[in-house]
């Protein structure tokens, strides 16, 4: 694989982002709006007490607004595109470049995640640290949240790319993409953190991939005092989804692609 | 040697059958009722290295369904196809690096990028050494006075100029074979010989395989020694340009509206101009909606002239148009023995 060739997609995917501006201003308000209601909602449910499941109010309110930049940053609609461009055929435009489809998608994916990075979610981070006043640890923590992001982007990548490659056989993927939104949001504890999950939820949650997504890495975050060990365990974790994903999402894109259909000419 | 081989090369889409509504449209949910359409079927051609071959048919004849076959894109059902030695459908992505394509109701360019960001971006998928670029940019430039545009972008381009930056990026890796799908559609006549004249030059300077459908005669005429029409997924005729141009090139269609008052006597209409003119087989006529009436009129027997005073004189006709007689008058032709 020759990687300058990706490199110009991503790079290519992250101007296109960048021209289109405006929707970036709109995603931050729309950010912001919901990091005050879980700072009051949450401030709410920690009436009186300094600590529940483990964590201190701060914590999880790091937790849940690291968890919506988080998500606004990795939002970036790689299933949508792929079903618009199989119904009105501009798949083929991408099947005409030397390019393998399953990396040209990863690469726009990627670039579009570092432009929302940029734009959106060091705004938002900042307004989190300063205007909330939260504490976040500074440390090796966040040497390893880094390599925990890159990871949770893969994973992320991998299953909106396989929700993808759904649209080759069925017209209509609105039901599968909103459906999957909602349980990666819920069981990736994007919405609520894992700890406070009944525990058989959690069990479950620990043997799907979705956690590897948002808990992972923002429990690398926010929890103080974590060993090396600790560190390796999860990233372990997350590195075996990826690789897991990896080699499932090549392999459905192996049976996808041999036979697309290009409306439209 | 031969750049591009179809051999009895065939595709059939699997469809499934509709049903009416939305109880039509929950049955079908667990319909297995499918009807093959044989877009293609038995096509054979061989092209060579440096020639330009118009493919043209009527609507739906399968000329898109082709050059997506050969560019890899789909996968034959049956047949035998090779590009530049290769079969398109294995090792894809190499095999893209020696084509090029252009499919005129798309665009390859980044949409919302500055149009030369798009070669730029292009110039590193293909690998284009910087000197190569450079060279194939002057010629560009010569040919199409890009440099206005380079900043502009591409959604704001006119069809006319979005469709000259398509076809020249299509060049920029100096591919061996170009597909382009339509490259005129929808364009005015100055912009249409403009970009005629880029093929041409680019074909020349190049020496680059081109295939290209067109649903305008004059393209071809202009860019082509050779045409292949198909109609109906196979070839009803692979020659010369010039033999077709010979037997159909003096035939116009004269198009004549008559008020709806005269809508009865299109038939006594009939009768007259085929009783006045001996030639009868010279002019077809055939009746269209609102009241138009369609001559085909070879001008190697009949003048269209004497056909339009002849009407002129004896209907109130309301309105008219002359065009040249389109691929599907041809096609039909053909089929009665036109070009035997
Ligand atoms: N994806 C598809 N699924 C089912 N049928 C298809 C599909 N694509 C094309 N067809 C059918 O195959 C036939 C050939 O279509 P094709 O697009 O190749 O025609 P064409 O010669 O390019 O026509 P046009 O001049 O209108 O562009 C048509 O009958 C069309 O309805
Ligand atoms: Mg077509």
């Amino acid at each position: 694989m020759n990687m300058g060739r990706y490199l110009v997609i991503a790079k290519s995917s992250f101007m296109t982002r960048v021209a289109r501006r405006s929707t970036f201003i709109f995603t931050f308000l729309g950010n912001l709006a919901y990091i005050t209601v879980i700072y009051y909602l949450w401030m709410a449910v920690y009436e009186g007490n300094s600590m529940l499941n483990g964590m201190t109010f701060n914590q999880a309110f790091a937790y849940l607004a690291l968890a919506s930049s988080l998500f606004t940053m990795f939002q970036v609609y790689t299933e949508w595109f792929m079903s618009a461009h199989i119904l009105n055929g501009d798949i083929i435009t991408s099947f005409i470049k030397p390019l393998d489809y399953q990396f040209n998608k990863l690469f726009e994916a990627f670039g579009a995640v570092i432009s929302n990075f940029i734009t959106i979610s060091i705004p938002t981070l900042l307004v989190i640290i300063f205007v909330f006043d939260t504490k976040i640890e500074v440390g090796l923590n966040l040497a390893f949240f880094v390599i925990s992001l890159l990871m949770a982007m893969l994973i992320s990548f991998f299953i909106d790319y396989m929700i993808g490659l759904c649209s080759f056989y069925t017209e209509s993927i609105w039901g599968i993409c909103t459906t999957k939104d909602v349980i990666v949001l819920f069981l990736s504890g994007a919405m609520v953190p894992i700890s406070f999950f009944p525990e058989y939820l959690q069990t479950i949650c620990a043997y799907l991939p979705f956690q590897a997504i948002y808990n992972i890495p923002l429990t690398i975050v926010t929890t103080p005092g974590l060993s090396l060990m600790d560190y390796a365990n999860a990233l372990a974790m997350q590195g075996m989804w990826v690789v897991i994903l990896l080699l499932v999402s090549r392999l459905l894109h192996a049976v996808a692609t041999r036979t697309i259909t290009v409306n439209g000419g | 040697m031969a750049m591009i081989r179809l051999e009895n090369l065939s595709k059939h889409y699997k469809v499934l059958n509709r049903s009416e509504g939305l109880s039509g449209a929950l049955k079908d949910l667990f319909s297995r009722d499918y009807r093959i359409v044989k877009a293609v079927s038995d096509l054979s051609l061989e092209v060579n290295a440096g020639e330009i071959v118009g493919f043209v048919g009527p609507n739906g004849a399968g000329k898109s369904t082709t050059i997506k076959m050969m560019t890899g894109v789909l996968k034959p059902t049956s047949g035998l196809l090779t590009v530049n030695g290769r079969i398109p459908t294995k090792n894809r992505a190499q095999n893209m690096q020696e084509i090029g394509v252009v499919f005129g109701q798309r665009t390859q360019l980044w949409w919302d990028l500055p149009v030369i960001e798009s070669f730029k971006i292009l110039r590193q998928i293909y690998r284009v050494d910087q000197s190569s670029y450079n060279e194939n940019m002057n010629i560009f430039e010569e040919l199409i006075d890009l440099k206005a545009l380079y900043s502009t972008p591409v959604r704001y381009l006119s069809l006319g100029q979005r469709m000259l930056c398509d076809i020249v990026a299509s060049f920029l890796h100096n591919p061996k074979v170009i597909f382009l799908d339509e490259p005129t559609i929808g364009l005015d006549i100055s912009i249409k010989s403009r970009i005629r004249e880029v093929i041409k030059t680019l074909n020349e300077h190049k020496q680059t395989t081109i295939i290209l459908t067109t649903h305008d005669l004059s393209d071809i005429e202009a860019l082509c020694k050779r045409i292949v029409i198909i109609d109906k997924g196979t070839t009803v005729y692979d020659g010369s340009i010039q033999k077709v141009s010979s037997m159909f090139g003096a035939h116009r269609t004269l198009k004549i509206q008559l008020p709806p008052a005269e809508y009865l006597a299109l038939d006594q209409l009939a009768t007259s101009v085929n009783g006045h003119f001996s030639q009868a087989s010279a002019i077809t006529m055939e009746q269209s909606e609102e009241g138009w009436i369609h001559f085909t009129i070879n001008q190697d027997e009949v003048h269209l002239m004497d056909v339009l005073n002849y009407i002129g004189h004896h209907y109130p006709v309301h309105d008219i148009k002359i065009e040249e007689i389109s691929i599907d008058k041809i096609v039909k032709n053909i089929y009665e023995g036109g070009l035997a």
